[in-house]
């Protein structure tokens, strides 16, 4: 009898059939400029349930007919609630406002810890704006990928580097979204600047782990970063004049309340100053960030974004290199129901590098282009089970190169490296769940796949192999093909597919606190060529085909997070395995390689490690302490016994191992007119590889080499300070300026970068030079706002 | 090329310094290192010389010469054998005249501390002259280089590896892959020179092994910061130890059909 009744109940409980259901959807706004909202909070607190808004600002959830207590808020804005009489589906938009000391507060989401801490998402960071731009960094210009870096897990390849590293991953396994486009390229003039105008961003989520379906293509993290529509009631300009850079952001309404605009652009300019030391040389950059948005009606808004990015080095007219990205989508969201949201996005991007090199007369321009197509569908079913689905297309053309002499008197013979073509493509399924009151799930699958397409001279070889091995020299060397073949375009050189299960899944300990676990398999079938022990514009990006495996990496996490009054606290466990990593043969060459394949092999990397993250979110000194240890290692064996491999086939640090990887950052509110911040960091040196001898061979004295980064640069460390003054705090409308006064490295380490090791020309004894590129370093911004 | 393009990397870096430290360094195994250039100049003939010294550890600063070895060049298909002799004036050094011919096979034999030491095999590579040296006006970083424009023409009917010498422990390698038949030119920029010196340059003829070894030596022996380097390791030749195959030497045999210009500077 007993047991009947519990049947009942759980039939009843799960079904609700005696309840009708209804949904309540619509946006989260800002008030003052209509901007929406991403990941603001819907609560429902005397049910324990609740909802966060998407990408786009939306929010549905389905819940029994009644009567129910409402609170909406998002972190920096004031909460607001309501109580709404569920009888019927209902649409009801919120409008924030903005706290008024907005400007002063360091953000790192943890509103409504509660929803965070029961959220089965983990290894995930989201930022604002207004964090990217306290944190002190050289130059004073506020720096996004800088920021990142100062989380746990996450680390960059120092000073004078681009790009960054998750979990021990290396910077192509990192796939960066802006507005759902995907850039090949975060950071301007050797990573000195990032790619990003902190003031056009909306939101950043960066995923280390735990990586939803709807996300593909590289193996590593996530960065999706979403940039603001526009004021839509007022025109706004933001802005800021640094000693080295400036930028600045006008938005506005298109038509009031309906439509935005959205134009922003920086530059450096210091190369202006140049000819005063009698230098002929020019380093600088810019980027142009434009946007329209448009609110067709309640069901369907239209956004048209650009990016458009360049670097420019030119030294003494015998060099020059221009590179960049150039990002064109256009975006549709449309509700088919006030349960199915969905967004289609057609993209289009093309990333560019021309050298022109005078002194030999020689001029190459590469690129990357590629035509993208997106139509993601989310399905808020009820307030415990969601879905998202979709499909991702993208065509690529990769031009690896022109090669054309630059004048008529140029010996260089123009040349056209084949052109190559891929198809990649991806269908997902993503289920969130909340499975009882203390569990909650997310899983799903990705199916992705892979067809390189035919092209002019493919390579042939003997038995396929194109690279061999010289037992006598112990050495690999290049195979002469047997001929190469023509394939049409439409035809299918070689093709992948594969199944990447995600699944996360959080388990509440009590209101405050949880456990959270996380498996997921991820695909990248692009690869960066690049041998060098950073990243640098020479780096080529490759398509998998029958010489190149797509890399397969599985990760798994656990944590536990917990919230205490103002502090928040999270550690968190990985555990990463990659296959396919490619290597180089000692010695390989690949600027302009033809044959790729004749100088790689096939290897594998892991990384594993422990992060830890205590947050102070309010009050008035707030910030965080991240706390990082790790390996991160690759081995390469031979393709057979009898060959060596790389480093004779044993494990040996990427070039992004840090052990210990320590980063406190601080915002400290002294009063309304001035706030301070500071950094610290610390990190154990990156692996390098020492030399163990030397020789002489014609008349040069050559170094013999340890194994493979088996030793280490000195620490690096570094404390950073500025002071933000606001002179007039209290005024709301017209000008608004700030001083920022900043200083970068405050004690002057001079952190080594790389270590060369050559022989002294004056005495002619050999040294070990370290190379540092930044000491401390003053500066000062103006922002401004109107 | 590539020289250039990591110069260019140290460039921009305003405050960068770089300074001297001092490292525990390990020392690993001694090994012999063998520097086996030899050339064949068709304007006249040049006694070849082929240079034995064992590897030192980092800091070292002298030179440990090889005194006592055996050192011969083989012609593989008649097995003719070319004795060179240790000049007791020049320690290390083994000389002897000798002019190397075309589409011949050679092979390097030594036989030191009990153990033998073979290269591959060989063959003369050829070159091409330099049409002319002309000095030109453009400097590159430091605004007081003196730059000498190189040209030569590069034969259409073959793959031409080539090793230019600058003098001053300046080299370069260098592939017709891009100007296949064509004159090329190209500048090169001397630190060293100043007016009244003359610049004296070589050229070397080359294969794609002596070009990829030769490339990598440029490479690891470069001055200045380079964040574009490759992770460095031990340059292998073309010898190796047929006694004992893990104690392999370090250095290069080949041979190189050579030419010279020099060049006046103003």
């Amino acid at each position: 009898m007993t047991t009947r009744y519990i049947y009942l109940i759980y039939f009843y409980s799960v079904f609700g059939f005696s309840q009708n259901q209804f949904t309540l959807s619509g946006s989260v706004y800002e008030s003052e400029g209509q901007e929406t909202l991403i990941g603001a909070n819907v609560i429902f607190p005397k049910v324990s349930t609740g909802a966060t808004t998407n990408e786009y600002g939306f929010y549905s959830i389905t819940l029994p007919e009644g009567t129910y207590y409402v609170k909406v808020s998002y972190l920096g804005y004031s909460s607001i609630s309501k109580t709404i009489i569920l009888n019927k589906n209902l649409t009801q938009n919120f409008s924030l406002e903005a706290n008024t000391d907005t400007l002063d507060e360091i953000v790192l989401k943890t509103d409504d810890e509660s929803v965070n801490i029961k959220t089965a998402q983990m290894s995930i960071n989201t930022l604002n704006s207004n964090t990217i731009k306290q944190i002190p960094v050289v130059f004073g210009e506020a720096d996004l990928v800088k920021t990142i870096t100062l989380l746990p897990g996450i680390s960059s390849g120092g000073e004078g580097t681009a790009g960054f590293n998750v979990r021990g991953g290396s910077n192509d396994q990192n796939l960066i979204l802006l507005d759902e486009a995907t850039l090949f390229n975060s950071s301007h003039l050797f990573g000195f600047f990032s790619v990003f105008n902190p003031d056009a961003i909306k939101n950043l989520k960066l995923y280390k782990g735990g990586i939803p379906a709807k996300y593909g293509g590289r193996v590593a993290s996530v960065l999706d970063i979403y940039q603001k529509e526009g004021n839509k009631n007022e025109f706004r300009a933001n802005g800021g004049i640094g000693l080295v850079s400036s930028r600045v952001m006008f938005e506005g309404p298109l038509k009031k309340e309906k439509g935005s605009f959205l134009f922003g652009g920086r530059s450096t300019y210091a190369h202006l100053f140049l000819p005063l030391f009698d230098i002929d040389n020019i380093a600088y950059f810019y980027d142009i960030n434009t946007k329209l948005s448009y609110r067709l009606d309640e069901e369907n808004k239209i956004y048209l974004s650009g990016y458009f990015g360049r670097d420019v080095f030119n030294v003494s007219n015998s060099f020059e290199n221009t590179y960049g990205n150039t990002v064109v989508n256009f975006r549709w969201n449309h509700l088919f129901s006030d349960k199915l949201f969905s967004n289609l996005s057609l993209i289009y991007s093309d990333y560019y590098y021309g050298l022109d090199l005078n002194f030999v007369g020689f001029k190459w321009n590469s690129g990357i282009q590629n035509m993208n197509v997106k139509f993601d569908l989310k399905q808020y079913l009820n307030d415990r089970l969601s879905l998202e689905y979709g499909l991702h297309s993208t065509y690529y053309g990769f031009n690896p190169g022109i090669i054309q002499p630059n004048g008529p008197t140029s010996g260089i013979n123009r040349e056209e490296l084949t052109k190559k073509n891929a198809f990649e493509n991806a269908v997902y399924l993503d289920i969130k769940q909340q499975v009882s009151e203390k569990i909650s799930l997310r899983y799903g699958a990705r199916l992705s796949s892979f067809l390189r397409l035919g092209q002019d001279e493919l390579n042939r070889y003997d038995d396929d192999i194109p690279l061999i091995f010289n037992p006598e020299l112990q050495i690999y060397q290049a195979v002469v093909p047997t001929g190469t073949i023509n394939r049409s375009s439409g035809s299918v050189e070689a093709s992948f597919i594969n199944i990447e299960p995600r699944l996360s899944l959080s388990h509440l300990l009590n209101e405050n606190s949880s456990v959270k676990a996380s498996y997921n398999r991820m695909a990248q079938y692009l690869h960066l060529l690049s041998n060098t022990t950073a990243p640098t514009p020479l780096d080529v990006w490759a398509p998998s085909g029958k010489y190149i495996q797509p890399q397969l990496l599985d990760q798994i996490a656990l944590g536990y997070f917990k919230n205490y009054n103002d502090y928040s606290f999270e550690i968190e466990a990985y555990y990463k395995k990659t296959k396919n990593r490619i290597d180089y043969i000692d010695g390989a060459n690949l600027i302009a390689n033809k044959a790729i394949e004749q100088v790689i092999l096939n290897g594998r990397s892991r990384a594993y490690g422990l992060e830890v993250l205590l947050r102070k979110n309010d009050g008035r000194l707030k910030g965080w302490l991240a706390y990082t240890l790790s390996k991160s290692e690759q081995q390469t064996e031979g393709r057979n016994p009898s060959e060596i491999g790389i480093n004779n086939g044993n494990w040996y640090n990427t070039p992004f191992d840090k052990t210990h990887d320590i980063s406190v950052t601080s915002s400290y509110d002294l009063n309304k007119k001035w706030t301070l911040n500071a950094n610290f960091l610390y990190q154990t040196g990156q692996p390098t590889t020492y030399p163990n001898g030397q020789y002489i061979y014609n008349g040069l004295v050559i170094p013999t080499y340890e194994a493979r980064n088996s030793s280490r640069l000195p620490s690096y460390h570094r404390f950073d300070l500025s002071a933000k003054y606001i002179p007039k705090p209290n005024k709301t409308k017209a000008w608004r300026g700030e001083w920022v006064f900043s200083v970068y490295n405050i004690y002057n380490r001079k952190n080594a970068q790389s270590l060369n090791f050559r022989q002294n020309t004056d005495t002619g004894q050999n040294e070990a030079l370290k190379l540092s590129i930044f000491g401390a370093i003053g500066s000062i911004t103006y922002n401004f706002k109107f | 090329m590539k020289r250039f393009l990591i110069l260019l990397s140290i460039y921009f870096s305003g405050t960068s310094c770089e300074e001297v430290i001092v490292l525990d360094l390990n020392t690993a195994e001694e090994r012999l290192s063998i520097d086996a250039r030899i050339k064949m100049n068709p304007e006249n003939t040049d006694t070849q010389i082929i240079v034995l010294s064992l590897t030192g550890s980092f800091y070292d600063e002298n030179i440990q010469w090889v005194t006592d070895a055996e050192v011969e060049i083989l012609e593989v298909e008649n097995s003719v054998t070319h004795t060179f002799l240790h000049d007791p004036m020049n320690p290390g050094h083994y000389i002897l005249d000798f002019t190397p011919n075309f589409d011949v096979n050679y092979k390097l034999m030594i036989f030191y501390n009990g153990e033998t030491y073979e290269s591959s095999v060989e063959q003369l590579n050829p070159a091409t002259p330099i049409d002319n040296l002309l000095q030109g006006d453009e400097t590159l970083f430091e605004g007081d280089e003196i730059e000498v424009i190189v040209t030569f023409t590069d034969n259409g009917s073959r793959d031409d590896f080539y090793v230019l010498d600058f003098g001053y422990n300046n080299f370069l390698a260098t592939k017709d892959e891009f100007y296949q038949g064509n004159p090329f030119t190209f500048s090169f920029f001397y630190d060293e020179l100043e007016t009244g010196d003359t610049a004296f340059v070589t050229l070397y003829g080359a294969d794609e092994t002596y070009f990829n070894f030769m490339s990598t030596v440029i490479e690891q022996t470069e001055e200045g910061g380079d964040p574009f380097k490759t992770i460095p390791t031990s340059i292998r030749g073309n010898i190796y130890n047929t006694s004992d195959s893990s104690h392999y030497p370090m250095g290069y045999f080949s041979i190189s059909e050579i030419y010279h210009a020099s060049l006046l500077i103003e």
